[in-house]
């Protein structure tokens, strides 16, 4: 019993602890978005399903001179661990112009990041070929299922 | 209920069994029942291979004909995206993006056979887990021979600019990746889910982009793929590039060797979504497939050659397992059906060093190099088919070896050695995704037992490099040059050397 209000105690105050930095939602070349990914109110985890991070891509610009890709780093314990890549198709702007028409990535969560409570991710943007230059990504959203 | 593969296969099975047993001319009836054409990977399939010729015949037919023909290359396209900044029916990011590529795909690999009579054409998949350059028969404005490469892309603006000869990175192709994929557990993980609030078999969900969740197939492999490309690739209209049917090929099969392990979804909304006048059959007819007609591939008229698993120990791979130890028991075998061993001295006993790497050419039969190359490749996925039958498939074809005898090494502890054929570039930076690397191997210099300290002898497996390198050749050459070069396996470390006495390249064949 006293585990369980320890560890409710722990998820409450790293929940505080993440929720007290501000999100910064555009990411470039120079610097990732960050933003803290939360189980939505009510949804539990499903034994038969292994947990995912779901992210809401909600604007991009691509570079102007080659590919970029985003790649997904969750935080813990100050260091990144990458926990996937992906890349916007057709590789052109776009806008979202509610929330319903974001662009939704799902990655694996890695089981120790999973039984957790909110996780932080910091979104690169890496180019595959050239220099990424122009390049931008606004994150809407991330949750974890 | 669905029909699953596994259903055709038994069925096929219990017919062709009931055929032997009732009368024996049943077997000259199932003899000549057409084999359904396997798709097979691109590595291995020479430029002039009749697989590879009749789609880059029928891709310059369909490229001459007027965009406005309904075969022509430009209206295939357009089934796709009607510029490049517009879809047309195509479905992404949501769970129509599989079944509606595999119909697309069958569709061209239906004009491919109608154009060039080739009924046995199976559209061949690009594995960029095993082989992650662009493929040789794409990269060539001319063939061989001196003819148009109707598989080169040369329309202004949207030329190719990823590097031919690089590698696709692994963070997006690699066996990692894969096995990622393949861990997926349900059909909307794996192959991207439903639009949300879909309520109905209304056609606007299917092109409701982006409207599901993509899961790690769609947005990472294919997404970065076709990004990396680049020219038509990232666009909407990216199948003006004709790389892109072996793209979505190797997608498709990915898809096949997912369902070995799993179920596709059984919601109505997806299995019963009709894909109405979306594409059509080499007569000019509508071909509207709806989405559970699109399960079993061997009914849409090819194979990946995934057969159920076997029950027992396949014979032809224990026969090989007796052949290769023949080649570990004696240095030099003699006499052994299907092995077949060259050996080149190095005579001037020159070592492998830092600034040179040492490099011994082999004379070879190249009838013997050519079998290798153009042997059946092992699938990236094996590791999830049934262990027997993967095992029979990448341990029963035609393998070269290297035996690299009697080293003497120097400052071993520091030093990883690599193994390269036919690289005429190799530098110390030539990075170990490259097609002609082979593998490494380490020198654990220890002390000796019993007074007596041999010098180490190496075993390298150079089939799959020889693919790579040799397959597409339309002559592949009679010699191996096998090639060691000394690599630090940490900056501090102190490089050291490497001199055998001799390399045996043995080819085994059961």
């Amino acid at each position: 019993m006293l585990a369980a209000l320890c560890g409710a105690a722990f998820a409450l105050s790293l929940s505080a602890a993440l929720a007290a930095e501000p999100d910064q939602l555009i990411a470039t070349t120079d610097r990732p978005a960050t933003i803290t990914a939360t189980r939505p109110a009510g949804v539990r985890a499903s034994p038969a399903q292994s947990a995912r991070v779901i992210i809401k891509v909600t604007g991009f610009q691509p570079a102007q001179d080659g590919p970029v890709q985003a790649v997904v780093k969750a935080e813990r314990n100050g260091t990144d661990q990458e926990i996937g890549r992906f890349a916007i198709t057709p590789y052109t702007q776009f806008r979202a112009a509610n929330p319903d028409q974001a662009k939704r990535f799902g990655l694996p969560l890695p089981n120790d990041l999973a039984s957790g409570g909110p996780v932080k991710l910091n979104v690169y943007l890496v180019p595959a070929n050239g220099a990424g230059k122009g390049a931008s990504m606004e994150i809407g959203s991330a949750e974890i299922r | 209920m669905s029909i699953s593969r596994r259903h055709v296969l038994l069925q096929g099975c219990v017919i062709g069994a009931g055929v032997i047993a009732a009368e024996m001319p049943g077997i000259v009836a199932l003899a000549q029942a057409p084999q359904t054409p396997e798709r097979r990977s691109l590595a291995g399939l020479a430029w002039n291979d009749p697989i590879v010729a009749s789609y880059r015949d029928a891709v310059a037919q369909m490229k001459q004909k007027a965009d406005s023909d309904q075969l022509s290359w430009v209206s295939l396209a357009q089934v796709h995206g009607l510029d490049p900044n517009t879809y047309h029916f195509c479905p992404h990011g949501n769970w129509y993006f599989l079944p509606w590529h595999r119909a697309y795909t069958v569709m061209c690999e239906r004009l491919v056979r109608s154009l060039t009579s080739n009924n046995d054409f199976a559209m061949p998949y690009w594995d960029w887990t095993n082989d992650p350059t662009i493929p040789d028969v794409f990269v060539s404005p001319t063939t061989p021979d001196g003819k148009p490469n109707a598989l080169y892309v040369s329309d202004a603006g949207f030329e190719r600019t990823w590097p031919a000869g690089t590698p696709m990175p692994p963070e997006i192709v690699g066996p990692d990746v894969l096995q990622s994929i393949l861990n997926s557990t349900t059909y909307e993980e794996f192959g991207t889910s439903r639009p949300d609030g879909q309520d109905s078999l209304d056609p606007s969900w299917i092109i409701n982009q982006d409207s599901g969740t993509q899961g790690v197939l769609e947005e990472t492999p294919h997404n970065n793929v076709h990004n990396n490309i680049g020219g038509w690739m990232p666009t909407a209209t990216s199948s003006r590039d004709p790389v892109f049917f072996m793209h979505h090929c190797n997608i498709d099969r990915i898809w096949a060797l997912w369902n070995l392990h799993n179920q596709n979804s059984t919601d109505s909304l997806w299995t019963d979504m009709p894909f109405t006048n979306n594409f059509y059959n080499p007569d000019g007819t509508p071909y509207s497939p709806k989405v559970s007609d699109l399960f079993v591939p061997e009914n849409l008229g090819y194979t990946y050659g995934l057969p159920a698993p076997a029950p027992a120990s396949p014979p032809a791979v224990m026969a090989m397992g007796d052949k290769v130890r023949t080649l570990f028991a004696a240095s030099k075998p003699q006499g052994t059906a299907g092995v077949k061993t060259f050996v080149a001295q190095n005579a001037a006993q020159a070592s492998a060093t830092a600034s040179k790497y040492l490099e011994i050419p082999v004379a070879v039969d190249a009838t013997l190099l050519t079998a290798v190359a153009r042997r059946r490749p092992a699938s990236s996925g094996t590791e999830l088919l049934a262990f027997s039958q993967a095992r029979e498939r990448a341990a029963s074809g035609p393998r070269a070896l290297a035996f690299i005898r009697d080293v003497t090494v120097s400052d071993p502890q520091g030093t990883m050695y690599r193994v390269f054929i036919d690289c005429d570039n190799l530098t110390p930076a030539t990075p170990v995704t490259d097609p002609h690397y082979v593998g490494t191997f380490g020198a654990f210099e220890h002390g000796s037992h019993g007074g007596k300290h041999a010098k180490p002898s190496f075993v390298v497996d150079l089939t799959r490099a020889i693919q790579r390198v040799h397959g597409s050749s339309a002559n592949p050459p009679a010699r191996i040059k096998v090639q060691i070069l000394p690599v630090a396996n940490q900056p501090s470390a102190r490089l050291g050397t490497a001199a055998p006495t001799q390399i045996e390249v043995a080819f085994v064949s059961v």
